[in-house]
């Protein structure tokens, strides 16, 4: 716990003190457009936070849902018995059953035309 | 050969700690410009230290950072534009607190250490969404969605792919994971779990061929865009921490740790382990164009969870025959 705690204030620390460093002793010339949103010279792109383009995010919903589903195989695995032939058939059925959704789905996510 | 202090005094601050998260970070960037510049034909950085081969060009890029100018935008929440890297740079350090370097020199001896290992590096992700998100300019933004978009390709190949080791071996514990290995190494054991990782490795540090968040010919750099001095070397250099935290876990989980020796001979052999990830990820640069997003998806969930599918199915017929 103490090695923790050490490995904590110092990284912390450390990453905290480089900046009051750079604060106190780097150079400062504030000028407007140093402080301007960064455009890459194109025109001011307005309002930067909007709604998400929906394409591929199919892939979000299922990471959702796979993912837990592996969390718990997990879990599983790492409580049982040493030897629960039992919880090997689950966790072969389930990512089975995995597969098969994946395999169904798969070109309806990748081509978003499709989604209806 | 004994260790001179105690051991978890070691790992937080020596290795795998403080000085071994920041020394890599140098050594790291070095040898990718030196192992990109052989492969093109070119000497690599020389102009600082030149009779150590450039080594100290890094250090002196790094400092040149932190005295830069400290730009906070007038457009973005000032308190957070600046602690989102150090948080994201410091989270994705958290990992090694679980991780043994060699016996003894672990942070916290935990009995699902790698599992909870595992877990810290994918959460990680959240941080750079935020960190884009506070940065609140068009390219950060896209950078974001892409990050988003990776992460949903490589979590499930990742966790699929510890899961396999984590069945073969029966336990997440650093020590047990390695003696369990003690005959035969995980890669030998199960190969299609260990090619799943070093895949999912190259996705999750946004590598090439999948540097797609900060592809810099179409996002500047993506989620880092707007940051400087300082604040720029935790943003950019977060990448290599984690390279650093998940080479450290696939030495363990699939080379055998420390195997065959321990103490400080077991931290070198670790180390030396490490290169093992590490030289693919510097090297695929200099080779490997850049996959679109959507055929990062489709590799992600077409070809990489398959091999990972079947790495786990591997795993349980071992188990079984066992």
């Amino acid at each position: 716990m103490v090695a923790i705690l050490i490995f904590v204030v110092v990284f912390l620390g450390a990453l905290v003190a480089l900046v009051v460093v750079t604060f106190l002793f780097a150079p400062r010339r504030p000028s407007e457009i140093k402080e301007r949103r960064f455009e890459s010279g194109g025109p001011p792109y307005g309002p930067v936070q909007r709604r998400l383009l929906m394409q591929y995010f199919g892939y979000i919903y299922l990471v959702t849902v796979v993912e837990a589903a592996v969390g718990l195989a997990l879990v599983a695995v790492l409580t049982a018995q040493p030897s629960a032939p039992m919880l090997y058939l689950a966790i072969a059925l389930l990512l089975a059953a995995v597969l098969i959704v994946v395999l169904r789905y798969f070109k309806v996510l990748n081509d978003i035309r499709r989604w209806s | 050969m004994d260790l001179p202090f105690s051991g978890d005094l070691i790992a937080a601050l020596v290795f795998p700690g403080v000085l071994g998260i920041f020394g890599f970070l140098v050594v790291a960037i070095w040898l990718e410009r030196k192992l990109v510049a052989r492969v093109q034909w070119r000497y690599g950085p020389l102009y600082v230290s030149k009779p150590l081969g450039g080594l100290l060009q890094p250090v002196a890029d790094l400092l040149k950072l932190v005295f830069s100018e400290l730009v906070l935008p007038r457009h973005t929440n000032r308190l957070f534009f600046a602690a989102a890297p150090i948080l994201l740079f410091f989270a994705e350090g958290l990992p090694v607190v679980f991780i043994a370097a060699a016996p003894g020199v672990v942070m916290a001896p935990h009995p699902y250490g790698l599992a909870i290992a595992v877990v810290l590096v994918l959460l990680v992700a959240v941080l750079v969404v935020a960190m884009a998100w506070t940065e609140a300019d068009k390219f950060t933004y896209v950078g974001a969605v892409r990050e988003i978009l990776l992460t949903a390709a490589y979590e499930v190949p990742l966790l699929l792919a510890a899961l396999a080791m984590f069945i073969l071996y029966g336990t997440a514990d650093p020590y047990g994971v390695v003696e369990a290995q003690s005959n035969l190494w995980g890669a030998v054991l199960n190969p299609l779990a260990f090619v799943a990782y070093l895949v999912a490795l190259l996705m999750a540090t946004t590598r090439f061929p999948f540097e797609i968040p900060e592809a810099e010919p179409e996002v500047v750099l993506g989620p880092y865009t707007e940051y400087g001095s300082t604040l720029f070397i935790y943003a950019f250099g977060a990448n290599y921490v984690k390279l650093y935290v998940l080479a450290l876990l696939g030495s363990v989980l699939f080379l055998g740790g420390w195997l065959p020796a321990g103490g400080l001979a077991g931290v070198f052999i670790t180390l030396v382990k490490m290169l093992v990830f590490v030289l693919p990820a510097m090297l695929v640069r200099a080779i490997y164009p850049r996959y679109r997003i959507d055929q990062a998806l489709r590799i992600g969930w077409g070809k990489l969870l398959a091999l990972s599918v079947a790495a786990v199915a591997l795993s349980l017929v071992w188990r079984l025959l066992r």
